[in-house]
Parts: structure tokens; C-alpha cells; sequence
């Protein structure tokens, strides 16, 4: 029977009236438990934002206002870029007349191009990925078949890189991190004392040190930040979408976090115009 | 291709060094040559195409110009910190360095680039960027460096004021140094040894100006006005009126109004949180102000009265915990969703790859640069986390140079002195003969880089 998350409780006093209260709906644990049968009850109950803090609906919401606060003007505007003052021309004719005349395809190319950051990163992401496929296509028969003129691609690229002059790994200096050749500090009578030794951790060693620097650098989305379990060790923090105090209640309608009474007041009259009552 | 000589005579490179930090808010650009001993500062350019009300359209340094920043828009050639758009970029570069009446005029062909990049770069966007330098403008050689690595090229124990004996002398760069570069895009943790980047360990917060920017745009938008035509106004509002708060709790608690009928006493002395800030509406008042939050004034007819007894006709914006939320964001980015940890568990995530013996020179050595580091308490606030984080025996400083915005650029100009320089560069002959992939490849493992 589906009481709506009304749970009948047994009262000590006897009444007539039949006893009820409303109890605390502890998340998602719940709504399992009264195995909706209708698959469409099931999905929309899953959907609904009582149960669960951030569901699907929410979660689009919060992707589309990030990227929102991405953008970097608050509407989309194409500004052309505006024609040069007459008097520079006949100045600066050198240079500007050369440009027009004598600029490669690449550079017409990369001019023209109309793409944003993000339509370099898709492709960057493409192109990587293929090109891994390919690799591990590749390696296969190379390995196995012949040997002797190991994919000269590879080849390529050894060579070149030794081409390069390798005066930045190897640098003029013998270590990397040399050692500090100042004074050491007076000796203390308590220098041994244990309460007061300090530990510091062993520097690596040259070679390790060595094998770090020339490591490549990470790919642009290798280095974003993570979401760590570290980062995870506390609930998110919510916030009144009204005033910025916590976000204490919630709105039962649509799920907005407000702080008390009076931003839910607020927030209402704004909710009813969207969802209606 | 013809046999390479054994080793070609390499003319000698040119004296002029153009240092410059091509940011996505500002450019950060001077000349530099060896024999100066003190650089002038650089000039700081607007990296952006504006168009006013007017439909009047501002490049680069032309924006000084402008008289009414009322409903600007910006048009930026650089796009989460890299160059995107050429055809904008060259434009600004043009009109900056190579016109005839350029402020900065200089001849490509007899001047050295050093230009800053951020880490982790596209490869198509570097190769764009070396085809552009040599093929377009036509560099006689060129170094293409990490940008946050620059900052080695510093007397960093002078920003940590490290005592000292009197007779030493900074040798640069900077043996161990920790870099958070926080600009307009985003905010990085580079780690560097001796003036070069440690790659594996560069990690990245999407989390810059412009995002805290429009953060701001929307909560006041919410509160206030709506101010979502209006960059330029709320990028003053943030800069002059946010801080980084250090008790976060207590701030919030002091800007609370309080529940319904309710009116906290902080909420309505302002609490020291709350101020107002003047709007300029552009006739007479070009610039906003902010001041001291005035309780009298708190209720809108007295407002209104006020206004009338002055004669003076202000819009006050009251600005209460949008003060501190939203350089919040850096340090956690989850309070607007964002799945990215903040900066101080950034700074561990970075220091997890390393050998534990870098740790202590590491966070011993953490310099804050770019525009966010002028926040205040930003400094205090990251020591504070970070302290909390790493083991007790560690000593934590962390510190930002007198201008954060062109330590980056001072660092190259230091860099561009010193005989390294020669050893980054790559002439035009070097890539007309050998290509574009080897350039990037020289760059990929070069010395500063």
C-alpha cells in the first residue's frame, strides 16, 4: 500500500482517531523499499527531487550554469574587427601591403579559421584517440613480421630527437638540485636531543630527479583538477539561491535550497510562476 | 633535402628582446636588452576588441579612450588562457608593435619574442602560434616558454623576506619554487626546479577572473540590478570590493538578515562585512566607488530622501556576502557544483606525484602570482589550508611579489638578460630548415620550458 510516506505509528494512549506523524524521509533508501511496480512510477519517482539531492534534472541544471558562467560575455556577440584609420595605411603600407600579398596558406588558414577552444579540444581528443588505435593496429604485425625496419616512424622520431640538442635535460650544471655549499649553522649541545631533532625526508636522487623533469607534459585535460575522495571527505556546501546564507530547507516543489521562511517566500512567488501551483 | 652542415653558422641574434605575456585579459609586453641593468616596467594592454553603446568599436590599448563603459562587450582573442583567435590577435599585435604609429613599435625582423604560455597547451594551438610568429610576422627568433616558470627568474627568497647574509647573491633562476599562477581563465600549481616546469606535476583549477566574474554578475543580477550587459562594471565591483574571507563561517553569519520579521543587529550596522558601492552612471561619475556601508541609509525612503536633500542622483549597490563567496570559488569550486578540488588540495594533488624529499623546499617556496592574488586575505587564507594539510614538520610560506600581474612578465625580462636565452631560441632559419615539428618538439624539451 503506498501511503505517500505516511507511516501510521501505534500510540500508547488510546484515542479513537487513528494516530499518525510525519516522519523524517531519509533519502533514496526509502523510495526502494516501496518497489514501485509501474515502470513509469519508478522512473518518475526516481526523478523526484524529495528524494534525492541532486538527481539528473538537477545535475543538468548545474552543467548548463556552469557553462553559463564559462562564456565570457554574457550574451553571444561578433564584434568584426574594425577597418584600419586611413592615416596609418599610408604609413604602415610596408608592412600591412606585405601581409596581404605575402601570407602562406597556413597563416591564411589559421586566420580564417572560425574555431573556438573547444572545437581544438574535440579535435584534439579525436585525433589522440585514433591515433592510439591505430598504434596498438599497428604494433601487432610490425612486431612479429619484420623487425629489421621497425616502423620508420619510430625511427623518425629517434633520430630527431637526438637532433635536438639536449642541453635542456642535461643541463651545464652535474646535479640538478646542487648542494647548498653555505655554512652549516653552529653545533647545539641538544642537536641529538630526540624531542628536538628535526626529520627531514631523503632528497632523491639525481637520476630520479633527472627522469622527472624530462617527463612530457600532461595532456590539457590530465591536468585538470580531480575530484578526489579528499575533496569528498565533506558534504557539498548548499547555499539560499536567495540571500547566499546556508541553504537550510528546501523548496518542496522544485528542490531549490533557501535559508528560512522569508527567502522561501520569495523563492515561492518565483517557483509559482514557473511551475505553476 | 641538402646534407645539413656540421654546424651552421648561426648569426648572431638580435639585441632587442619583445617580452611578452600574452594573458587573456591583459598583455603584459616591453623590450628588453642585455645591457640594461634595470627594466622599465611593461606596458599592460586590454587583450580584447570592445565595442560600446555607441556601437564604437575600441582595440587593444585604444580602450582609454572610451568614455562610457556602460553596456560594453568584449571580444578576446585568448580563450581559457591560450591564443585562439588570430585573426583578433594579430589584429591587437598590429595595431600594439608593428603599425607605423604603434606605441610600441618595433621591426620583427631585427627583435627576439619571448612569449609566455600557459602549461598544458593543445599541440595544434602551439604549432598555430609558431606558424604565425615566423610566417606572418616574421620573428628573427623566437622562444615559446612556460609562463608560471618565468616567476624562477625572480630574487624569490626577497618576496619570502628570507634573511640573509649581506654578501649573498640571488643566483637565478630559483632553485625550488612553487608557482600558483591565478589569471583571468584559470588558476595553475606549477612546481619548478631551476627555472624549468616539473610537468608531470602541473595541475589546473578551471577556476578564474572570468568565472568569478560572472558568478558575481549572476548574484547580483539576482539581488540587484541586472548587470548581465555590464562586464566591465562588475569586473571593478570584484576588484575592488572582494576579498578572500578567513572565517568563512563567521562572515556569513554576520551578513545573515536573519529569519522572517527577524533583523540581525550585524545585518543592520553592516557588521564590518557589508558595503555600498556607488555606481558610476558615466556623465558624473566616471568611476565606481565603494565606501563604508551607511545604515542610515538602509531603508528606501530615507534613501530616497537622501538622494533628494543632496541632489545628487546615486545608485548604491549594498554588498554583503557577494564580498567573500565569490573568491570562494577558488577554494572550493563545489559551492556552484563545479567537481574540481580547491586550491590548497590542488597544491597536494600536485605535490602527490613528486618524491617526498621536494615537499619541504616546495611549500616552503609558494608564490601567488596573476590578478587574483591581489585579493585580499587570499594569501593568509591559502598558508591557512595548506597548513592544515601537510604534516606538521613542514614549514608552509606562502607569498606574491609587489605586482603579481606582470611578475610573470619581469621574470622573462630577467630571463632575456641572462645568456640562457640564447640556448631557448629558435631562429627563422632554424625553422625554415628543420620545420614546425621540430620546433615544437625543441620547445617541448628546451630549457626554460
Amino acid at each position: 500500500m503506498n501511503n505517500f510516506g505516511v507511516i501510521e505509528v501505534a500510540s500508547t494512549r488510546t484515542t479513537n482517531a487513528p494516530g499518525w506523524a510525519y516522519v523524517p524521509d531519509n533519502g533514496p533508501q526509502h523510495s526502494s523499499l516501496q518497489q514501485p511496480t509501474n515502470r513509469k512510477r519508478a522512473r518518475n519517482q526516481a526523478a523526484n527531487p524529495s528524494h534525492v539531492d541532486v538527481n539528473a534534472r538537477q545535475e543538468a541544471r548545474i552543467r548548463k550554469e556552469l557553462d553559463v558562467l564559462d562564456r565570457d560575455g554574457p550574451r553571444d556577440v561578433h564584434i568584426p574587427i574594425p577597418p584600419k584609420p586611413k592615416s596609418k595605411d599610408g604609413g604602415g603600407s610596408s608592412r600591412a601591403g606585405q601581409n596581404t600579398s605575402k601570407s602562406t596558406p597556413n597563416v591564411r588558414k589559421i586566420l580564417q579559421s572560425q574555431k573556438t577552444f573547444a572545437n581544438h579540444l574535440d579535435d584534439y581528443l579525436a585525433l589522440s584517440e585514433t591515433n592510439a588505435g591505430a598504434a596498438a593496429a599497428q604494433k601487432k604485425p610490425e612486431t612479429s613480421l619484420r623487425p629489421a625496419s621497425k616502423s620508420t616512424g619510430a625511427k623518425q622520431e629517434d633520430t630527431s630527437m637526438a637532433d635536438v640538442p639536449a642541453e635542456g635535460v642535461a643541463a651545464t650544471e652535474d646535479t640538478l638540485l646542487p648542494v647548498s655549499d653555505r655554512p652549516r649553522p653552529a653545533a647545539h649541545p641538544l642537536d641529538n636531543d630526540p624531542l628536538l631533532v628535526s626529520r627531514v625526508p631523503p632528497m632523491p636522487s639525481d637520476e630520479e630527479l633527472r627522469a622527472l623533469m624530462s617527463a612530457p607534459p600532461l595532456t590539457y585535460l590530465e591536468a585538470r583538477a580531480g575530484w578526489k575522495e579528499e575533496d569528498q571527505k565533506y558534504p557539498v556546501r548548499v547555499f539560499c539561491e536567495v540571500c547566499g546564507y546556508w541553504g537550510r530547507v528546501k523548496c518542496i516543489k522544485c528542490g531549490t535550497r533557501v535559508c528560512a521562511l522569508e527567502c522561501l517566500d520569495t523563492h515561492k512567488e518565483e517557483c509559482v510562476t514557473r511551475y505553476g501551483l | 633535402m641538402a646534407p645539413r652542415k656540421s654546424k651552421p653558422s648561426r648569426p648572431p641574434p638580435p639585441s632587442r628582446t619583445l617580452v611578452l605575456d600574452n594573458g587573456a585579459h591583459t598583455l603584459k609586453a616591453g623590450f628588453v636588452s642585455p645591457d640594461e641593468t634595470s627594466s622599465s616596467p611593461p606596458r599592460i594592454i586590454p587583450n580584447c576588441i570592445a565595442r560600446d553603446r555607441d556601437r564604437h568599436t575600441y582595440v587593444g590599448s585604444e580602450i582609454s579612450q572610451c568614455k562610457d563603459f556602460g553596456e560594453i562587450a568584449f571580444r578576446r582573442p585568448v580563450e581559457k588562457g591560450f591564443i585562439v583567435n588570430w585573426e583578433a590577435q594579430k589584429e591587437i599585435w598590429e595595431r600594439e608593435f608593428f603599425d607605423a604609429k604603434a606605441p610600441q613599435q618595433c621591426d620583427p625582423s631585427e627583435t627576439t619574442l619571448l612569449l609566455a604560455e600557459p602549461p598544458n597547451s593543445l599541440p595544434v594551438l602551439q604549432t598555430n602560434c609558431d606558424q604565425m610568429v615566423f610566417e606572418e610576422f616574421g620573428f628573427a627568433s623566437y622562444a615559446r616558454c612556460n609562463g608560471p616558470a618565468l616567476n624562477a627568474w625572480h630574487d624569490v627568497q626577497a618576496i619570502f623576506r628570507t634573511p640573509r647574509a649581506p654578501d649573498m647573491v640571488a643566483q637565478l633562476p630559483a632553485e625550488v619554487l612553487m608557482v600558483i599562477d591565478s589569471g583571468y581563465s584559470h588558476t595553475t600549481v606549477t612546481p619548478v626546479l631551476r627555472g624549468r616546469p616539473v610537468h608531470p606535476a602541473v595541475r589546473r583549477l578551471d577556476v578564474g577572473g572570468k568565472l568569478m566574474s560572472n558568478y558575481l554578475t549572476r548574484l547580483l543580477s539576482l539581488r540587484h540590478y541586472d548587470m548581465r550587459n555590464d562586464p566591465y562594471i562588475v569586473n571593478e565591483i570584484k576588484e575592488q570590493a572582494c576579498y578572500v574571507s578567513l572565517d568563512f563561517k563567521g562572515d556569513l553569519e554576520r551578513s545573515w538578515k536573519g529569519t522572517r520579521g527577524e533583523r540581525r543587529e550585524d545585518f543592520l550596522t553592516g557588521g564590518g562585512v557589508a558595503r555600498d558601492y556607488v555606481l558610476p552612471d558615466f556623465h558624473t561619475r566616471m568611476k565606481g566607488m565603494v565606501r563604508n556601508y551607511d545604515p542610515s541609509q538602509n531603508s528606501r525612503a530615507k534613501k530616497l530622501a537622501a538622494a533628494r536633500a543632496v541632489g545628487a542622483n546615486e545608485d548604491v549597490l549594498t554588498l554583503r556576502n557577494e564580498r567573500f563567496t565569490v573568491p570562494e570559488l577558488l577554494f572550493h569550486p563545489s559551492d556552484i557544483g563545479m567537481r574540481q578540488s580547491g586550491l590548497a588540495n590542488l597544491v597536494m594533488e600536485s605535490l602527490s606525484v613528486l618524491p617526498i624529499g621536494l615537499w619541504p623546499g616546495l611549500l616552503a617556496n609558494i608564490v601567488v602570482v596573476g590578478g587574483n592574488g591581489l585579493f585580499d586575505g587570499f594569501i593568509q587564507r591559502l598558508q591557512k589550508e595548506i597548513v592544515q594539510l601537510v604534516p606538521d614538520e613542514c614549514i608552509v610560506r606562502v607569498a606574491r611579489p609587489a605586482d603579481p600581474i606582470t611578475s610573470t612578465w619581469l621574470g622573462g625580462a630577467n630571463l632575456a638578460k641572462s645568456e640562457e636565452l640564447a640556448g631557448l631560441c629558435i631562429t627563422k632559419q632554424e625553422y625554415e630548415e628543420h620545420g614546425g615539428a621540430w620546433v615544437a618538439r625543441k620547445f617541448a624539451n628546451g630549457v626554460g620550458d
